[in-house]
């Protein structure tokens, strides 16, 4: 399958993709919702059900991690991308100090499935019931053995599907099946980045280098008056005053990364990724800009090429149209 | 820099802050409104405002900085971001370039 075709899954049918890329370890014990006070830059406290979508943060503020916490009973599932399993358990660790916790990775009895498109929750509901219909964004579902996590990074309708290895083969037959009438595709973790992209996701994968949250534009994801880890070294930051931003940005040309971006003859900031979205036919990408040029609707250069900046999102995305109560695939365009 | 692109810098810095002085109010924000990101999502993820605020953001709009938009879903008139709305204001005013 080409990337065009599971790019095409994602934005008008479904895409399984299989969340490899996701690290998901288990914080339990008397002191997790502690412990996690710290590492953590959204707080954890929430009840069983919801899922909070927040960062971990190095010392100096840089993102180390782009993190979903969940609460199951008393424990708390840290779903991690960027590091892969066995260094976020590691980075955890360094927090441990006298705290009752147990940190401890789940892929080697676990597997995570992502379920994402405008029919998403139809894939979902077929293997779990009616019930996903109604669902909220960042909640939790449990039925059986399988977690489901309402969280997509694609601006479509997103789901993460976390069950025990032994009961996947069994799962997936019974998607697969499925997902016959909904052309369900399966679709890889660069068809999942390329939406991302194009819908102004924040992914560790695309967005590289030693960036804090107030260039990322991700503040929404910070309460300044929390401590955690990195919280002195980002109000620092905040209080000097940041000097760039990362913008979106579209062209007809192809860009690369790492090329200077000049406004009017003068260097203003560099593109940090970059890809050929096959949803609207260009190049789309993110510049890291001077601040005060950092806004949408001005041309820049980068070398012989051309880039306008935007305002995200750049996909009008189907599942905005989508009523999971009202429609189906077998009805869609009808 | 030019002055049209300076003009054009000016009017979006000030169009910027009205559009995050009225999102804080409407979701309660007790922190600085300058951290509101400009690329900031408006639903789910990012501010997190539900159909509830989505209508006060239209109210908002009209009553506070005399912008009237015709429709009444947000997301479908492109008000899916902080720009989105920074943008409305701007076309409203005749100061977005074409």
């Amino acid at each position: 399958m080409s990337l065009a075709s599971e790019v095409g899954a994602i934005r008008n049918s479904a895409g399984l993709s299989h969340g490899s890329h996701i690290a998901v370890v288990r914080v339990d014990g008397p002191d997790a919702l502690e412990f996690l006070q710290i590492a953590s830059t959204q707080s954890p406290y929430m009840r069983e059900g919801r899922v909070r979508h927040t960062l971990l943060l190095r010392e100096d503020g840089t993102v180390y991690a782009d993190a979903f916490i969940v609460k199951v009973e008393e424990a708390f599932l840290v779903l991690a991308e960027g590091p892969d399993e066995q260094a976020v358990v590691a980075w955890l660790s360094a927090f441990k100090a006298d705290k009752q916790v147990t940190i401890q990775g789940m892929a080697a009895d676990w597997i995570t499935l992502g379920i994402d498109g405008p029919y998403a929750w139809e894939v979902v509901a077929g293997l779990l019931g009616p019930v996903v219909l109604g669902l909220p964004y960042l909640a939790l579902l449990r039925r059986e053995e399988i977690l489901c996590l309402r969280a997509g990074k694609t601006g479509e309708y997103g789901y993460l599907l976390l069950m025990p290895r032994a009961g996947a083969p069994e799962a997936l037959t019974k998607l697969a099946e499925i997902g016959k009438s909904l052309d369900l595709m399966t679709v890889t973790r660069e068809a999942l980045d390329v939406c991302a992209l194009e819908n102004w996701h924040f992914s560790m994968r695309s967005f590289t280098g030693p960036l804090t949250p107030i260039e990322l534009q991700l503040q929404w994801r910070i309460v300044y008056t929390r401590e955690f880890f990195g919280a002195a070294a980002l109000r620092a930051r905040r209080a000097e005053g940041a000097k760039t931003r990362v913008t979106c940005f579209t062209s007809t040309d192809v860009v690369a990364v790492g090329q200077r971006v000049e406004l009017d003859g003068i260097d203003v900031g560099e593109v940090l990724a970059v890809c050929a979205s096959p949803t609207l036919g260009l190049t789309v990408g993110s510049a890291l800009l001077e601040r005060r040029v950092a806004h949408p609707h001005l041309t820049f250069s980068a070398g012989s090429m051309t880039l306008r900046t935007c305002t995200a999102s750049l996909v009008d995305n189907r599942s905005l149209e989508v009523d999971p109560h009202k429609h189906s695939y077998a009805t869609r365009g009808t | 820099m030019t002055d049209d692109i300076a003009l054009y810098l000016e009017r979006r810095e000030r169009a910027l802050r009205e559009v995050r002085v009225l999102l804080a109010s409407i979701i309660n924000y007790m922190g600085d409104p300058t951290d509101i990101d400009p690329d900031a999502g408006l639903f789910g993820t990012g501010l997190g405002l539900d159909s509830l605020d989505a209508v006060e953001v239209l109210i908002g709009l009209e009553i506070d900085l005399g912008i009237k938009l015709e429709g009444d879903d947000p997301r479908r008139l492109g008000l899916r971001s902080v720009n989105g709305v920074v943008d409305a204001v701007m076309r409203a005013r005749g100061e977005l370039p074409s």
